[in-house]
């Protein structure tokens, strides 16, 4: 168990529901949105695991939750067999600089009055890397030379506002790397691209995370642009993990109903390609008051009388494939 | 032919000159037909589909032709356009949150849009109208009596495609319909498309930068690049044999769920800049093929077996 870098033990994240002054005056029971309900992972070092799933499903929590941005209902998160849920803030703040993350959008992550140089080198002024401002300004050249911001001594002096959408996100990711972490979460990275950029974008994080040692939370919601970086794959649902598996697992021997129905429900191109789509009825409930047993199941093509009221145990299928669905269970 | 495009440049003026969005476009739909506009954010797909009823913001000039059935709506003023708008011509927005008013009942939505081109129907037949187009599209017409927030996503985008087509227009412009759903909702919304599509015998535009949304649905598409037309053909030549270069590599750049095909490929560079747009072909400082001539001029469009394509690769073909 030595190369395990990240270790998530029954994580929860519950937000509490505003209750009302008539609600809290008449002791009405307090709710709470069931973001992230009680999942577990690991990712091994320089392993890339991809978080999938529709928007409700919990996946950016868990992200957030994995770099303390957002505070754990319970459950233990250890990097590096640290448990980063028990750190004072300023240990935390000492932490940080090895786990960095990547926003879905540039325009929101970058402050649009400071000059992208200036942002990336802010990160070093805050970690206090680099004696100096020339040598600061060296490190922040040489990893903008790196994720293709070229010639650097000019993008250096320009705002996030003179660049394309495409351009932006590599200063969002230079910022990340140039504290050289050893953690990164891609929250939904490329998802705003365009489809030309997008490929051009992966291309330079799978090219990034063999050069800096990297392990990454790739968080997406489009299940086809995982098999070009991910190692593993977890699918959730309602913020629980419903599969789990190598991405040819996911890919080839689907086995929860939830992960057929969204690798069936990717769109073609190839216009004769007239696939037997499983599209499931309705919309992900609502997570205040998940479906009993599986939650699944008021969705799900195969559900029997047991899904109504038992929530699935996690069956290994393989070596590293786990699924939780009452089909498996025996 | 129900609708035909000739030689439209849409230009947004600017502090320091114009935005070339649009140039040169040509391009007809017939009755019945699906036409998917296919291409990347600035390549003048939404200007295109918004100039068809008119609604570009105030610094747009749209110069050329819009001919719907003989009559150049180009040159409509906003009196002429409003009976056009809904009734012959009507669209689905992206983004059914903004585009729904959530202080109305989505009764109350119906009621206006029916009301305002047809004041003379009395409210119940109004009611009935609308309950049915709302069964249509999945909806129990009980919930008219709701508001569009307390619908979900995909029930929201339900309700705005029922909204468009209770007057039974001609033209539907979807402008990606399906872009802020998730997978599973969109392939939803996406059956419901292509049913209701049928049962209307409406022609309709899909704009969409997503070439798998297109596939399903779109008996023709043309492909955008940076305000040109830069390809037009059936669905399936498009997909198999395409021509131009820009096509090939936009292709080759979607992912795809085979396993086996793991090599990501994408389009060097950039969007050219188009408040000065290249003299040329706008794909020429991207495109693997590029010649002088094509930084120079730019091409025509060449007639390639039955797919137009706007390359001077294609010169030779021709003559």
């Amino acid at each position: 168990m030595n190369d395990v870098l990240i270790e998530v033990k029954n994580l929860k994240k519950y937000f509490p529901l505003k209750r009302s002054i008539s609600e809290f005056l008449t002791r009405k029971e307090q709710k709470f949105v069931k973001a992230v309900d009680d999942i577990s992972f690991t990712i091994k070092k320089g392993e890339t695991l991809g978080l999938v799933g529709e928007s409700g499903s919990g996946k950016t929590t868990t992200g957030r939750m994995v770099l303390r941005l957002l505070d754990p209902t319970s459950g233990t998160i250890k990097i590096n067999n640290v448990d980063i849920t028990s750190l004072s803030n300023e240990e935390l703040r000492r932490f940080r600089k090895k786990i960095q993350i990547i926003f879905q959008d540039p325009m929101a992550a970058l402050n649009p009055y400071m000059k992208i140089g200036e942002a990336i080198r802010h990160a070093l002024q805050i970690h206090k890397i680099g004696q100096t401002y020339s040598e600061q300004k060296k490190i922040v050249y040489e990893i903008m030379e790196r994720v293709n911001l070229k010639p650097a001594e000019e993008y250096y002096n320009r705002y996030p506002r003179d660049l394309s959408g495409g351009q932006r996100q590599r200063v969002v990711i230079a910022r990340a790397l140039v504290l050289k972490p050893e953690f990164v979460v891609a929250d939904e990275a490329i998802a705003m691209l365009d489809v030309s950029v997008r490929s051009q974008l992966l291309k330079l994080m799978i090219d990034l995370k063999e050069e800096f040692n990297l392990t990454y939370l790739f968080i997406t919601h489009d299940l086809a642009t995982t098999k070009y970086i991910c190692d593993r794959i977890a699918v959730m649902y309602l913020g629980k993990i419903v599969e789990i598996g190598t991405f040819e697992d996911i890919y080839r021997n689907p086995a929860h109903p939830y992960t057929k129905a969204l690798i069936s429900a990717v769109p073609e191109p190839d216009p004769k390609l007239k696939k037997n789509k499983i599209i499931p009825k309705g919309e992900v409930p609502n997570a205040v008051n998940p479906p009993k047993g599986c939650r699944f199941h008021p969705r799900c093509p195969y559900a029997m009388d047991i899904c109504k009221v038992e929530e699935p145990k996690t069956v290994k299928l393989d070596e590293q494939h786990e699924v939780s669905c009452h089909l498996f269970n025996k | 032919m129900i609708l035909n495009i000739k030689n439209l440049h849409i230009n947004y003026e600017v502090k320091n000159g114009y935005v070339s969005a649009v140039q040169d476009v040509n391009i007809s739909l017939s009755e019945n037909e699906t036409l998917g506009l296919v291409g990347e954010s600035g390549c003048g797909k939404s200007t295109l589909g918004k100039s068809l009823l008119k609604i570009l913001p105030k610094n747009a000039k749209i110069l050329g032709e819009i001919s719907f059935k003989g009559q150049n709506i180009a040159q409509y003023n906003e009196k002429e356009m409003r009976k056009i708008r809904g009734k012959h011509i009507s669209m689905i927005f992206q983004d059914p949150m903004t585009s729904l008013n959530p202080i109305m009942k989505v009764k109350d939505l119906f009621l206006e849009t029916i009301k305002a081109h047809y004041p003379e129907i009395p409210e119940d037949e109004a009611l009935e109208m609308s309950g049915k187009i709302l069964s249509d599209v999945g909806i129990d017409p009980i919930r008219m009596n709701e508001y569009s927030f307390q619908f979900s996503g995909g029930m929201r985008q339900r309700v705005m495609i029922a909204l468009s087509l209770v007057l039974k227009p001609e033209i539907v412009i979807a402008d990606e319909p399906t872009t802020s759903l998730d997978v599973i909702v969109q392939a939803q919304i996406m059956e419901v498309l292509k049913k209701l599509k049928d049962e209307h015998k409406m022609s309709m535009v899909l704009i969409t930068h997503d070439l798998g949304v297109v596939a399903e649905l779109a008996d023709r598409i043309g492909v955008m690049y940076a305000g040109h037309l830069v390809e037009l053909s059936t669905a399936e030549k498009i997909y198999y044999e395409p021509k131009h270069p820009y096509t090939q590599a936009l292709l080759k750049s979607i992912p795809n769920t085979n396993i086996d095909d793991r090599e990501l490929r994408y389009i060097p560079g950039d969007l050219p800049n188009l408040v000065k747009p290249p003299k040329g072909c706008r794909f020429a400082s991207r495109c693997p093929y590029a010649k002088e001539i094509c930084h120079e001029k730019v091409p025509p469009d060449f007639e390639v077996d039955e797919t137009r394509v706007k390359c001077w690769l294609y010169e030779k073909v021709k003559a």
